[in-house]
């Protein structure tokens, strides 16, 4: 027996004011809601698969997706972590290539779909759309420049702080003295992300436990002490 | 059980191929999972898709057959996934071209839709 599944509409989505469509009237969204689907992905489901061609767009209600792309020596290295109000295929979709990474739920998520064909057509009728998505493609692009930068100028160990300091902000969720990070990645995923091996981030981690900067609930990883990780990170904030 | 199937004739598929991008994945891709709905529907022109009960496969399609257009419109979650096979070629409909060609009665594939007893 199928289970009964509930949509949402564009006009009631949680994540209405981070996304693309923010701009429009309700009578505007109503357009979107009717030519969109949603559907529910499990962690481990695969939005879309590299190599592959677009079709359309996708814009996450909720939930956590991983963009990644496999190497020729079929190793894994994340590009970057997605969550609501993002939107998933866009520059493959724009740019008319095949897509350059997957796109992996890690955490279940609710994800919408719009064909290609009404994309194109929302974006001559609303340029708010238009705006908006460039709006993200230019931090998308600054993100992906203080990335480069960061790989080539600082140490694993700074990298990892700056990673911390990423989740505690789009993740973090203050809670008794201290911020928990909504975010659940493996060691491996963490790895790829500051671009070092397993056994460094193991390593690094436990300093940082040691240091008083972090601590661990199980899976949980909760941050303490900002200031130390700002030091350790490098950074001026 | 098998899943019952739409094939398309000659026509109707020179049709699809004339007026819609033919798409070849590489790789194989899940289109749509076990109890989602289709994002949407799917004409394979050539190679194979594969229906999926609890991650097996269960059924095996070939050429000129079109799925899941009913639940796409209507909403409805499918009952079995769909993996489209490498180097197959497929045409998908989404909800904006199959709105498009409900209204346009001169389309070849009209009446394939209509068949369809469609809700919405």
């Amino acid at each position: 027996m199928q289970k009964p599944f509930k949509s949402v509409d564009c006009e009631h989505c949680e994540s209405r004011d981070k996304g693309i469509f923010c701009d429009l009237a309700d009578g505007d969204l109503a357009s979107v809601s009717h030519h969109k689907v949603m559907n529910h992905y499990k962690k481990g489901q695969t939005i879309f698969f590299q190599g592959n061609p677009p079709f359309g767009l996708y814009c996450i209600n909720s939930g956590k997706i991983k963009v990644s792309k496999i190497g020729n020596d079929g190793k894994e290295s994340i590009i970057r972590i997605a969550g609501a109000g993002d939107v998933l295929g866009h520059r493959s979709l724009f740019s008319k290539e095949n897509y350059s990474a997957s796109a992996t739920v890690i955490e279940d998520s609710a994800i919408c779909f719009l064909d290609k064909n009404y994309i194109y057509s929302a974006l001559k009728e609303n340029p708010s759309i238009a705006l908006n998505l460039i709006h993200k493609l230019s931090r998308d692009m600054g993100a992906a420049e203080n990335r480069n930068a960061s790989m080539s100028q600082k140490n694993a160990r700074e990298r990892l702080a700056e990673l911390f300091l990423t989740f505690k902000k789009n993740y973090g969720v203050e809670e008794n003295g201290r911020c928990r990070l909504e975010i659940k990645l493996n060691r491996d995923e963490i790895a790829s992300l500051v671009g070092t091996a397993n056994e460094t981030i193991i390593r690094l981690i436990s300093e940082f436990r040691e240091e008083g900067i972090l601590e661990q609930d199980g899976k949980v990883i909760y941050i303490v002490d900002e200031e130390k990780l700002l030091e350790f990170a490098n950074l001026d904030y | 059980m098998k899943e019952k199937l739409n094939i398309l004739n000659s026509e109707e598929v020179e049709s699809l191929k004339e007026d819609y991008e033919v798409l070849t994945f590489p790789n194989d891709f899940d289109l749509v999972y076990e109890n989602q709905i289709p994002s949407t529907g799917v004409a394979l022109i050539k190679g194979q898709i594969e229906l999926i009960k609890k991650s097996r496969p269960t059924q095996l399609i070939e050429d000129n057959c079109l799925m899941g257009i009913k639940q796409l419109l209507e909403e409805q979650p499918v009952r079995l996934g769909c993996r489209i096979k490498s180097n197959s070629q497929i045409v998908l409909l989404g909800k904006s071209e199959i709105f498009s060609l409900l209204k346009n009665k001169d389309s070849k594939l009209f009446n394939v839709l209509k068949s369809l007893k469609l809700e919405k």
